[in-house]
């Protein structure tokens, strides 16, 4: 076999990522053909795992593959060749017990790249990115941008052409729902349709950019990387507040936060000088993690658990490397040791006062406490009169003087006044309250209750006395009442206001830090050497003199020579707006990851990224500008079948909308949506009895607009998600999640057809289409059509939706109650609207709301 | 000799191509077959009515086709049920020997105890049928049927709270994160129906102990194959009855409007996906009168009432056993069953007996109704919790003593589908306490299992983070000795 034909087979696999044509003297390109090859099949035995490794031959390393094992030019005198084509089962390579087969493509390639010299080069993404010149092509006038060089060069080596832009409409509900998650107003389509300028596209970009819905879209993708929840995981799954670092990212985002301070702030924002309020709560980044709560569970054990999920969290989200792998043995495929594992997790062992483990419902330190000024001065304002009223009651009960003999006295039967527990003498009242209000009172008082009258000692008594004077004596009842009642006023509010001041989870380093082990087989309990913190030996050392711990890391992390940082965040901003990455495993940048589809591409985005100050929405304005990102999704099934996963870039990706864009689409386009932006998170529409077979949990409801609010303020109970999300394919949350699967099943055509949010929703895109002011049904449907799907529809489909209301008003003509009983539902006024023709609209709105393109984001 | 599985490549598009090949076959359109004799319709379920899975033959005959998973939440104590260990009773109150308590840790419930007193079974146990199982007394039904089951007493695990180690038992793993049994084989094997879904989860017991949806969840393999909780209040499957107001004629009409409209898209701009979409709506509707036809047991004649003791509408374990049943028959992979109040850190003496009578007759009619139908041989059953209990008592020994988290062994058994009936596999030390023969992981348990319904569990794999990822993680061996 040649070695064009092996890679074209290779290709057509999809085990070399590439479809273009290859001269036929090409090079074998170690990187991009032999180390996935090596890493997929031999490298589980000769890799860096050190415990699994068959034998002293690696073949991840030059310097021990080359001698016997690989001969530079001589395929036919290599031990590797002599074995991968052995037919004698006892040398042959793989073994045939690993179920692992080289495929005679594979084979013919080692052959070429050993003919060539068995060249090692380092894993492409371990080297920082050079920015790449831009290739020549021929169709120039097609490009709008550098970005385009790079995709039309592929698209033109495979012999094929760039789709045409997507016309105005579809450019407009495109843009709108990537950058903000909602879809475009029927205004604001019309606005855009309206401006022949040149610059129409581009102020439209810009006007995106700086909405404030811009922010929650971001934020809503980096919640999943930040595995961000309202409550603990684990089996107890209690409440707990963050809230605030979710308020913080939207906020970051919208103020267009450059990357690196955005990076640096979550990751060490409590150890900046001087850390302002806003960059300790960003420094929650690290306490998203999960909480165990369940009774008999290993401080110890949880502590290394949450240190762990922190090393993994980072590695994965700013290098898109799976450390985490190493965490109970040396990475099988990557060059990350156990020891280098540890020394990473280091960084985040030392949080202050976190506990491994607690109880339920307890709120984990370390917190910040925040309140508004206005509740500050409260508070203060709170103190001073409980102050004034204390000092008060205290000459109050001062003035006060006992019947002495009153103790000698045998306790009287209650008279009617004395009902409520007022006595004319402290030892009635002592009776009294032994029996009935013991565990009611003062810590103080009961004690002294509990001594014998006699056995008291002086501050026992005066205690008993001042207490009896204030809640008991009725001569003294009509100068305390009111005093009391003051003074209850007071605390309640007090308790209150804590309730109300909100506090959020962060983190704070030991003043000395907690030692680290290397943890033999991950174990807690099997300590290895003791490690210090640092980063893997791969990348460059942490500089002299630099801080060892996370603000050293960040600072790190951040660092232009750092080669995964910025081509990891590009990266998943290239995401955003074509469904899939440049490289298509974001969460695997590492050596079994994918091959960039467009190297050059990555490269020269994460450059110019670092260029511009990593300034986002920069970088993001140049990627929807560029014709690449333009160009109409119309599916070419031709080129579907040579390039099914659009690699080449030929056409826009179309794609679902998120869990949480589905249901802000339906309430935007109905006019349901409460688009305040922040707080604390609200509890929607959720059947009754959702959490009755699983847990404890309540569901309180949300009452009035914030049962309308968008998805990314849900609650997000991490071990039970939020039905109508979990069923759109939301996350737990409970890890850090890179790329959100996107399905399709019928649980989630029930949702959008039956779910109450969603069902509103239709009753009140119905009843804004009936106080319109089109006079017709035909120019009605025209507007419910466009509203939901930015478009007019076209004459076919003018037709089925004419036949759809036709029989749906003929029907609740017929049957007023059952329109009764659809219209019942809605949480719209519909006063004056009659009741069959609502009802028929309603359902048709169901359908718009149901619709494929209603849900997609071509 | 078998072909290897191309793991297939995670990501937005990665389901594509099973689900073209399917749409390939399947015709539009929401005739009258659909609102017709739903069920009758999926008995001869041509085999259009399939979906395949990720693999396209198994690498094995098949002895099963479908698991019906009883997990036992909380962890039934190996010693009072399946595992009798006579000779504690001389040793009653004793402290625990530490040779035989080793190193291994115990949970803060009872590692600050002064003692860690040894506490008999406070059950009887008694031999049975044919085989001579020995269950203890207050399970009668079974013992009448335990000449099918395999018994395993020797399985382990390592987690040693309950989250982690049901995340174990389901996943293969403690740690979060990894996708559960019903959902590799959702995944692996594909839908046998059109009506129903693959992977069905039903909850009974008492309340205490939390089941979270994370024991059969996906994990990193398509969502589509998560386990979907019939809801015992309410609609079972969410969102399944329509508004107040629509009825089941005007829905089926609107879904024919979405469809029309959806198809009309289709033609403009070609993606397969409205495709996927379309037939996504029709195996809604279908739903919608498959579910609540085969949820409802008021048809279910008196005999099977009596052999089950169901009731009903009411959420027992008893209705659940025989809700699996009937999903079986309509072609549902994968029935996971959790009863809970096996959690028994106290009362074991009062306990034990009660929480078995709950299980005993709805099991043991669970194994005889699909025996009679012809169904067992095809269906695979697990019987079992997340680990077992301490031979210690918690606190001091009472009468009303109970046991703490030990999954240094415990038991499970299996019968259907591949199994051999009968067979008791694997001993403990007299203590209860250690794993001395045939020792069964929970990773060991999880091919066995596999390997009945033909599946290799190192080659069913999926590509995730750089690893090709499979339910047993890096361990697990088949046990022939469990095999027929």
């Amino acid at each position: 076999m040649t070695r064009a034909a092996a890679m074209a087979v290779l290709m057509s696999l999809g085990v070399l990522p590439a479809a273009e044509k290859l001269p036929e003297k090409a090079k074998v390109d170690f990187s991009r053909a032999i180390r996935p090859l090596l890493a997929n099949k031999c490298l589980k035995c000769h890799g860096p795992g050190q415990q699994q490794r068959a034998s002293e031959l690696r073949l991840d390393l030059r310097k021990s593959a080359i001698g016997t094992a690989i001969v530079p030019g001589r395929p036919d005198q290599s031990e590797l060749v002599k074995r991968i084509t052995s037919k004698d089962p006892q040398k042959r390579m793989p073994p045939p017990e690993s179920k692992l087969e080289l495929t005679d493509p594979e084979i013919a390639l080692l052959k070429a790249w050993i003919s060539d010299g068995a060249d090692y080069t380092v894993h492409w993404s371990f080297v920082p990115p050079v920015r790449p010149e831009p290739p020549q092509v021929a169709g120039s006038g097609w490009i709008l941008s550098t970005i385009d060089r790079f995709v039309l060069s592929r698209i033109e080596r495979a012999g094929l052409k760039p789709s045409p832009s997507a016309d105005r409409e579809s450019l407009i509900r495109r843009l709108t729902l990537d950058l903000t998650g909602l879809p475009p107003t029927g205004s604001e389509i019309d606005r855009f349709l309206s401006d022949k300028s040149l610059r129409a596209y581009e102020r439209l970009v810009d006007r995106l950019l700086s909405s404030q819905h811009y922010g929650e879209r971001m934020a809503q993708t980096w919640l999943d990387l930040a595995r961000f929840g309202d409550t603990n995981g684990y089996e107890n799954d209690s409440e707990r507040s963050m809230w605030l670092y979710r308020d913080w990212v939207i906020n970051a985002f919208n103020t267009n936060m450059p990357f690196d301070r955005f990076a640096l702030e979550q990751l060490a924002g409590d150890l900046l000088p001087h850390a302002s309020t806003s960059q300790q709560i960003a420094s929650g980044f690290n306490r998203n993690t999960t909480y165990n709560e369940e009774g008999g569970s290993d401080p110890e054990e949880f502590q290394v658990v949450y240190a762990v999920e922190r090393a993994s969290t980072t590695g994965t989200v700013f290098l898109g490397l799976t450390l985490g792998c190493a965490q109970c043995h040396e990475h099988k495929y990557d060059p990350i040791s156990q020891e280098e594992f540890y020394s990473f997790y280091a960084f985040f062992n030392s949080v202050d006062g976190e506990k491994g483990a607690q109880g339920h419902d307890i709120p984990l330190p370390p917190l910040l406490v925040l309140s508004t000024p206005q509740q500050k001065a409260e508070s203060q304002q709170l103190v001073k009169d409980l102050e004034t009223l204390e000092k008060n009651i205290a000459a109050e009960v001062a003035k006060v003087k006992l019947p002495q003999l009153a103790l000698r006295t045998t306790p009287p039967k209650p008279t009617g006044k004395d009902h409520d527990g007022y006595f004319g003498n402290q030892s009635a009242w002592e009776t009294h309250a032994k029996e009935h209000l013991l565990s009611k009172l003062p810590k103080a008082v009961q004690n002294a209750l509990k001594v014998e009258p006699g056995d008291r000692d002086a501050k026992q008594k005066t205690t008993l006395a001042n207490h009896f004077i204030r809640f008991g004596y009725s001569p003294a009842r009509k100068i305390f009442t009111p005093l009391n009642k003051r003074h209850k006023t007071l605390t309640d509010r007090q308790g209150k206001l804590k309730t109300l001041t909100p506090s959020t989870m962060v983190m704070k380093e030991m003043p000395k830090r907690r030692p680290a082990f290397l943890l033999l087989r991950g174990d807690f309990q099997q300590k290895g050497a003791e490690v210090e913190p640092n980063v893997p030996a791969i990348f460059k050392a942490l500089p002299e003199g630099a801080p060892r711990n996370r603000l050293g890391l960040a600072r790190w992390l951040i660092d232009p020579e750092h080669p995964l940082t910025a081509r990891v965040v590009v990266n998943r901003l290239w995401t955003q707006f074509f469904g899939a990455g440049l490289v298509r495993t974001p969460e695997d940048f590492g050596v079994r990851g994918e091959f960039p589809t467009h190297p050059g591409l990555l490269d020269w985005l994460a450059v110019e990224f670092m260029r511009i100050g990593w300034n986002v929405k920069a970088l993001q304005k140049q990627i929807v500008m560029s014709a690449t990102y333009r160009q109409a999704s119309r599916y070419d099934q031709a080129i579907g079948r040579r390039d099914p996963y659009n690699r080449l870039l030929t056409r826009q990706n179309r794609f679902r909308l998120s869990a949480e864009s589905i249901r802000d689409t339906a309430l935007a386009v109905s006019g349901l949506l409460d688009d305040r932006i922040g707080g604390p998170s609200v509890y929607p529409f959720q059947p009754d009895g959702y959490y009755s077979d699983k847990g404890r949990w309540k569901w309180p409801q949300s009452t009035g607009r914030d049962l309308y609010r968008r998805g990314l303020y849900t609650f997000w109970r991490r071990t039970t998600t939020y039905p109508s999300f979990q069923i759109f394919d939301a996350p737990t949350r409970e890890l850090c999640t890179v790329q959100r699967p996107r399905t399709n099943t019928p649980l989630q055509a029930l949702v959008t057809l039956n779910e109450r949010t969603f069902v509103q929703a239709a009753h009140a895109l119905a009843a804004r289409v009936l106080r319109g002011a089109d006079n017709s049904d035909t120019l009605r449907l025209d507007r419910a059509f466009r509203i939901v799907v930015g478009r007019r529809p076209d004459k076919s489909e003018q037709k089925i939706l004419g036949g759809i209301l036709e029989s749906q008003l003929k029907h609740y003509r017929r049957d007023t109650k059952a329109a009764q009983a659809l219209v019942a539902q809605g949480s719209v006024d519909s006063k004056g609207l009659d009741p069959a023709a609502l009802a028929a609209w309603t359902s048709l709105a169901n359908v718009l709301l149901n619709l494929d393109e209603t849900i997609t984001r071509e | 000799m078998t072909t290897p599985v191309l793991p297939l490549r995670p990501g937005p598009l990665a389901q594509v191509s099973p689900r073209r090949q399917f749409l390939a076959r399947t015709s539009g359109g929401l005739g009258a077959a659909a609102l017709a004799g739903l069920l009758q319709d999926q008995l001869q379920a041509a085999p259009s009515h399939r979906r395949p899975g990720a693999l396209s033959a198994t690498h094995i005959p098949a002895r099963a086709k479908r698991v019906i998973y009883l997990f036992m939440a909380g962890g039934p104590s190996h010693i009072d049920t399946f595992d009798p260990k006579p000779k504690l009773a001389a040793l009653n109150g004793q402290e625990l020997p530490a040779e035989v308590r080793g190193k291994q840790r115990i949970t803060l419930m009872t590692r600050k105890q002064k003692q860690l007193q040894i506490a008999a079974s406070p059950m009887t146990f008694r031999k049975y049928g044919e085989s001579g199982q020995v269950l203890n007394v207050h399970m009668p039904e079974l013992a009448k049927v335990c000449d099918e089951i395999a018994i395993v007493r020797s399985l382990h695990s390592e987690p040693i709270n309950h989250d982690p180690a049901v995340n174990m038992l389901q996943t293969g793993a403690g740690r979060p994160g990894r996708p559960c049994m019903g959902s590799w084989v959702s995944w692996g094997l594909g839908s046998e129906n059109r009506s129903m879904p693959d992977f069905v989860v039903l909850l009974s017991g008492t309340k205490g102990q939390p089941v979270i949806s994370r024991y059969y969840h996906s994990g990193f393999l398509p969502s589509r194959h998560q386990g979907v909780q019939f809801q015992s209040q309410g609609d079972p499957v969410l969102f399944l009855s329509n508004p107040g107001g629509i009825d089941g004629r005007t829905r089926g009409r609107l879904i024919r409007g979405i469809n029309d409209l959806n198809r009309r898209r289709l033609e403009l701009v070609g993606d397969p996906e409205i495709e996927a979409r379309i037939d996504s709506f029709e195996l809604a509707y279908r739903m919608q009168s498959s579910v609540p036809e085969m949820m409802d047991l008021s048809g279910e004649p008196k005999h099977v009432h009596e052999l089950y003791g169901t009731q009903p509408g009411k959420v027992s374990f008893a209705n659940n056993c025989l809700l699996a049943r009937r999903m079986i028959e309509r072609g549902v992979r994968f029935v996971q069953l959790y009863q809970r109040g096996w959690d028994m850190h106290s009362d074991i003496k009062n306990r034990m007996p009660k929480q078995c009578a709950e299980v005993d007759r709805p099991t043991a009619a669970l194994l005889r109704d699909l025996k009679q139908r012809g169904l067992l041989d095809e269906t695979l059953i697990i019987w079992g919790g997340e680990f077992g209990r301490t031979t210690y008592c918690q606190g001091e020994l009472k009468a009303t003593f109970g046991r703490d988290h030990h999954p240094r062994c415990f038991n499970a058994w299996l019968a259907g589908g591949g199994i051999r009936g009968g067979v008791t596999h694997g001993a403990t030390d007299d203590f209860g306490y250690n794993v001395v023969e045939n020792p069964v992981h929970v990773h060991d348990l999880q091919a066995t299992v596999m390997h009945c319904l033909g599946i290799d569990h190192e080659q069913l794999v999926y590509r995730f983070q750089g690893r090709d990822q499979r339910l047993t993680d890096i361990g697990g061996q088949v046990v022939p000795e469990l095999l027929a």
